[in-house]
């Protein structure tokens, strides 16, 4: 594999590492690594990747970018409000390193199709936001027998590793499950979207992706495989922990239903509650009804926006009982519904009988009703 | 003592600490007084039969104590233990 004169050039700093030099820097452009998500991790995983010259690039995203990807998501800018993520990402990408090829898959990867999309890639870099597709990007990688560059991260916190990688005598570290058999129930560990991250820290955990992404292709180094590095940025903590292989796990030999694994059509449905919708809510208040609006989110989030209803956070819902008016009309809310949902089921248990949850929470309300209130 | 660190999606269970602190001598026993001060913690740690919970890993320095004698691993006064939760965030 040769190269221009204009990646020669490009990549001088890596070819006088006598660790890299022009061996190590073929066996990038060889390479094909695969992406999945585009996001706070996907941003600096794609445009140091993509700068160190790893031949073949693989996006996968079904998203389009949004305001509040941009605290963090620091490939994408103003004017890429409301686009693909993937097809944003590609022209950032191509414009940074016109030498390497950008596959995008803009889709959702599923069951159904990860084991195609992946079989074509040399290593794979997680970098989703979810629990179902941790499992299965997990799960395909240990079928397909492929390295599975993991980080994931929370608030302030970030994990990293590298998972299912066969070292040169043939033995293969652990994997995912091998670390947590089993995901949390839905809603114990809130998602980035429910409760925040800071904006860098998927910047530094995402670049330590891509140095044992770069590690792995080259073959340097000793990879992050059977252990666990973890980062607390609040107090500059840093702790590299051992992973074994978990000697009662089941083996993995299909992909399964993610989604079910993770409980997450079990929470819908335990937490139906009845519901009004933001027109509904709208029409009420045009009409001057009587009703209670409560609001079960915390200070700091009333003060982004708000409804002007009764704040009472959830957790502090059953102390507070009496002062919510049980002879009246009671609507619920919060960000998205979830936690009203679970504060209507409460004021049912203390026999609220006309009490409703609103569907879609502010979130919905700014989207339908309102375009001047802020979304977060 | 010996010294707990509570991950941040937990420290809303501990009135937002990082760490607690205990005179137990096994891990066990720690997380019991971890739970006789915070309970709200216990189930979120462990199922109703008392076991850990499987997207919960409890390490005594850099190892996972179900390496070695599970909850009642020993511990001494100057161990750090450390809880890691699942975390999904990209």
């Amino acid at each position: 594999m040769e190269f221009s004169k204009q990646e020669l050039e490009r990549y001088s700093r890596h070819l006088i590492i006598p660790e890299f030099n022009i061996e190590g820097q073929r066996k990038l452009k060889k390479a094909k690594v695969l992406i999945v998500g585009t996001g706070g991790l996907g941003a600096p995983l794609l445009q140091y990747l993509a700068a160190a010259g790893v031949g073949t690039l693989g996006l996968v995203d079904f998203d389009v970018v949004e305001d509040s990807n941009l605290q963090r998501q620091v490939l994408f800018t103003v004017n890429d409000i409301g686009r693909s993520k993937t097809v944003a990402a590609q022209e950032k990408i191509k414009a940074l390193n016109p030498h390497i090829e950008v596959k995008v898959h803009n889709t959702r990867l599923t069951s159904e199709n990860a084991l195609d999309i992946i079989k074509e890639y040399d290593v794979v870099a997680d970098g989703t936001d979810n629990f179902p597709t941790r499992y299965l990007v997990n799960d395909a990688c240990v079928i397909l027998r492929k390295p599975n560059v993991y980080a994931s991260i929370f608030r302030f916190d970030g994990q990293v590793s590298v998972f299912n990688h066969t070292d040169a005598n043939g033995n293969t570290g652990p994997n995912y499950r091998d670390l947590f058999p089993s995901p949390p129930p839905p809603g114990l560990v809130p998602s980035c979207a429910e409760g925040g991250v800071l904006g860098v820290l998927p910047g530094i955990m995402g670049s330590l992706q891509a140095s044992e992404v770069i590690k792995l292709i080259i073959g340097v180094g000793t990879p992050l495989s059977g252990r666990l590095f973890l980062f607390d940025a609040l107090s500059f903590k840093t702790t590299t922990l051992k992973i074994s292989k978990n000697k009662n796990a089941f083996p993995i030999t299909e992909l399964i239903d993610y989604e079910s694994f993770c409980g997450i059509g079990a929470k819908e449905e335990s937490q139906s509650v009845p519901e009004i919708t933001v027109e509904e809510l709208r029409n009420l208040r045009d009409n001057q009804e009587d009703f209670q609006l409560i609001d079960v989110r915390e200070a700091y989030e009333y003060e982004i926006a708000n409804l002007e209803g009764k704040l009472i956070p959830l957790k502090e819902l059953e102390g507070k009982i009496s002062a919510i008016r049980s002879d009246k009309k009671v609507v619920v809310h919060c960000r998205s519904g979830a936690r009203s949902a679970e504060a209507v089921q409460q004021l049912q248990t203390y026999g609220f009988e006309n009490v409703y949850n609103l569907k879609g929470g502010i979130l919905a309300w700014a989207e339908q009703i309102d375009p001047e209130m802020a979304k977060y | 003592m010996a010294t707990i660190s509570i991950p941040s999606p937990f420290r809303k269970f501990t009135a937002q600490e990082p760490e607690f602190q205990s005179k137990a001598t096994t891990v066990n026993g720690l997380l019991q007084d971890l739970v006789a001060t915070y309970p709200d913690i216990k189930k979120n740690l462990f199922t109703p039969e008392g076991q850990l919970l499987q997207f919960i890993k409890v390490y005594k320095g850099e190892e996972d104590i179900q390496e070695m004698n599970g909850v009642q691993t020993t511990i001494g006064e100057q161990d750090q233990l450390t809880i890691i939760p699942a975390i999904a965030g990209g």
